[in-house]
């Protein structure tokens, strides 16, 4: 209860941010500026709306991660209003899942409002309901809520400035970390090898939720893909919250 | 009250300042800046590899793709109508086709361009190549290629192999086993070269490609006609 509490607290503020807005308006005119640039597009308007779409949805919903969960904690200590919070009887453990929930009610939002945009223009155009689209739009969401859970951890022990540093920087190894393995397996030395093994499978590996290519050319992206990304993306969650919650424990308010 | 009025007058003369200075700032670069139109082809030559675009898209591939096809439609639109030359367009839709390997379209559309207007037969095929690599269930990069080896390396055996291919392949049309078999039977003949312009301009969805089709296939009309015309000629002769 106390952890809903947070949560609703969380997402009612994320929605009070006037940058939220900024940043859907934004990916919604992109969305339907597609539909002006398709003329030019010699018939492959709707992959550009698609393709765009989606890419709008992961890189509007990163952005927001970055300008709002990125100081989801940090921000309480600054106002001093975590003393408030934390001298009710409020495990810290519970305070940092109601951040990280009120968060992801937040990227709730702001996806089914692409989403929906998305199915309309492609409606306009003719294309029709395309549940790929869907498919791939969930896995885009889950790919936020592994970003979501790394800014919240960031939080709980940098200043937001850095916390959003570490998420971005986070999110670009994160679409990376395929390569570590290949880099892992070309070098001379085990030890080395070892190092870059223990990166991969440490690092998130954004890539497992990139099914986006496959939505927009149709190809069909099966039931287990999306339960298997699910479960990845989740218990990567789940783990990097254990950790937040153990740093945020260990702080010392004073 | 005077100093409200004076405060008005203060914003107001901002605001026209603000404007000036806008105003000369715009009138500069249409002075110096516009008409100097970068050639297009200098532009594209700074057009990064598809693999490293690829390596740092961050999971943007494919809308990576489009904007580098909206550039090279806008490349090609540009050189069909100034001086016909495409020194970048096979680099740039290399790009397209590394940062989207499904983009089955810009395969088909580079082929025919670089078979076509450009004269880099080898390039065309090569991309057709790297398209049925990475697209080996679809019928009409095989078609394509079939084309480029009848119409522009008149290597009919060849073009028989790639049609006969395509026709195998799923979800091809009635027209690959028919082409297949024409070219078997009738290889050489404008009958079968007009057969296939024609085809290609009513299967395309892409107004460049239907363009040179339907330009194609009037040249070879006309060729047809005048032969006719000639035969007949020689014949009352």
């Amino acid at each position: 209860m106390r952890v809903v509490a947070i949560a609703r607290n969380t997402f009612r503020e994320a929605l009070r941010d006037k940058s939220l807005y900024v940043l859907i308006v934004f990916s919604l005119v992109l969305v339907l500026g597609t539909r002006v640039m398709s003329p030019l597009a010699l018939g492959e308007g709707i992959k550009i709306t698609k393709d765009i779409g989606l890419s709008a949805i992961s890189f509007f919903g990163m952005l927001a991660i970055i300008v709002m969960a990125a100081g989801l904690v940090h921000k309480e200590i600054d106002k001093r209003t975590i003393f408030v919070i934390l001298s009710k009887p409020v495990a810290r453990h519970e305070f940092i899942i109601g951040k990280f929930l009120g968060m992801a009610d937040a990227l709730v939002a702001i996806v089914i409002v692409m989403l929906f945009t998305l199915q309309l223009t492609l409606l306009a155009s003719r294309a029709g309901f395309d549940v790929l689209v869907l498919k791939a739009g969930f896995l885009t969401y889950i790919e936020l809520l592994v970003m979501t859970s790394i800014a919240v951890l960031f939080s709980s022990f940098s200043t937001t400035a850095l916390s959003a540093i570490f998420t971005f920087c986070f999110y670009v190894v994160g679409h990376f970390s395929g390569d570590v393995l290949v880099f892992a397996s070309r070098l001379p030395s085990a030890f080395a090898q070892h190092v870059c093994r223990f990166l991969y499978y440490v690092l998130p590996d954004l890539q497992v939720f990139n099914v986006r290519s496959m939505a927009v050319h149709g190809t069909d992206i099966s039931a287990e893909r999306i339960l298997a990304a699910t479960a990845y993306g989740l218990l990567y969650s789940i783990g990097v919250l254990i950790l937040a919650a153990v740093l945020f424990s260990r702080r010392d308010f004073k | 009250m005077r100093s409200a009025t004076g405060n008005k007058l203060r914003e107001a003369c901002l605001v026209i300042a603000a404007l000036l200075i806008m105003g000369g700032g715009i009138l500069v670069k249409s002075e110096t800046l516009t008409g100097r139109d970068p050639r297009p082809t200098e532009e594209l030559m700074y057009f990064p590899s598809g693999t490293f675009v690829r390596q740092s898209a961050m999971g943007q591939e494919s809308a990576l793709a489009d904007i580098a096809w909206l550039r090279a439609i806008q490349y090609y639109g540009h050189h069909r109508l100034t001086d016909r030359r495409y020194d970048m367009i096979g680099h740039v839709f290399d790009v397209i086709t590394t940062l989207d390997p499904q983009f089955v379209q810009a395969y088909v559309f580079g082929a025919v361009v670089l078979s076509q207007d450009a004269g880099k037969t080898k390039e065309a095929l090569d991309l057709l190549r790297k398209g049925m690599r990475n697209n080996p269930e679809d019928w009409f990069l095989a078609f394509e290629t079939g084309f480029v080896y009848y119409m522009v390396l008149h290597d009919y055996r060849s073009a028989a192999r790639y049609f006969t291919l395509s026709s195998r392949l799923p979800d091809s049309p009635e027209f690959t086993s028919r082409f297949a078999a024409f070219v078997e039977e009738k290889a050489g003949r404008p009958e079968t070269a007009l057969e296939l312009w024609k085809q290609v301009a009513a299967a395309s969805k892409n107004k460049y490609i239907k363009e040179i089709a339907e330009e194609k296939a009037k040249k070879l009309e006309a060729e047809m006609a005048r032969e006719k015309k000639a035969a007949h000629r020689a014949e009352s002769l």
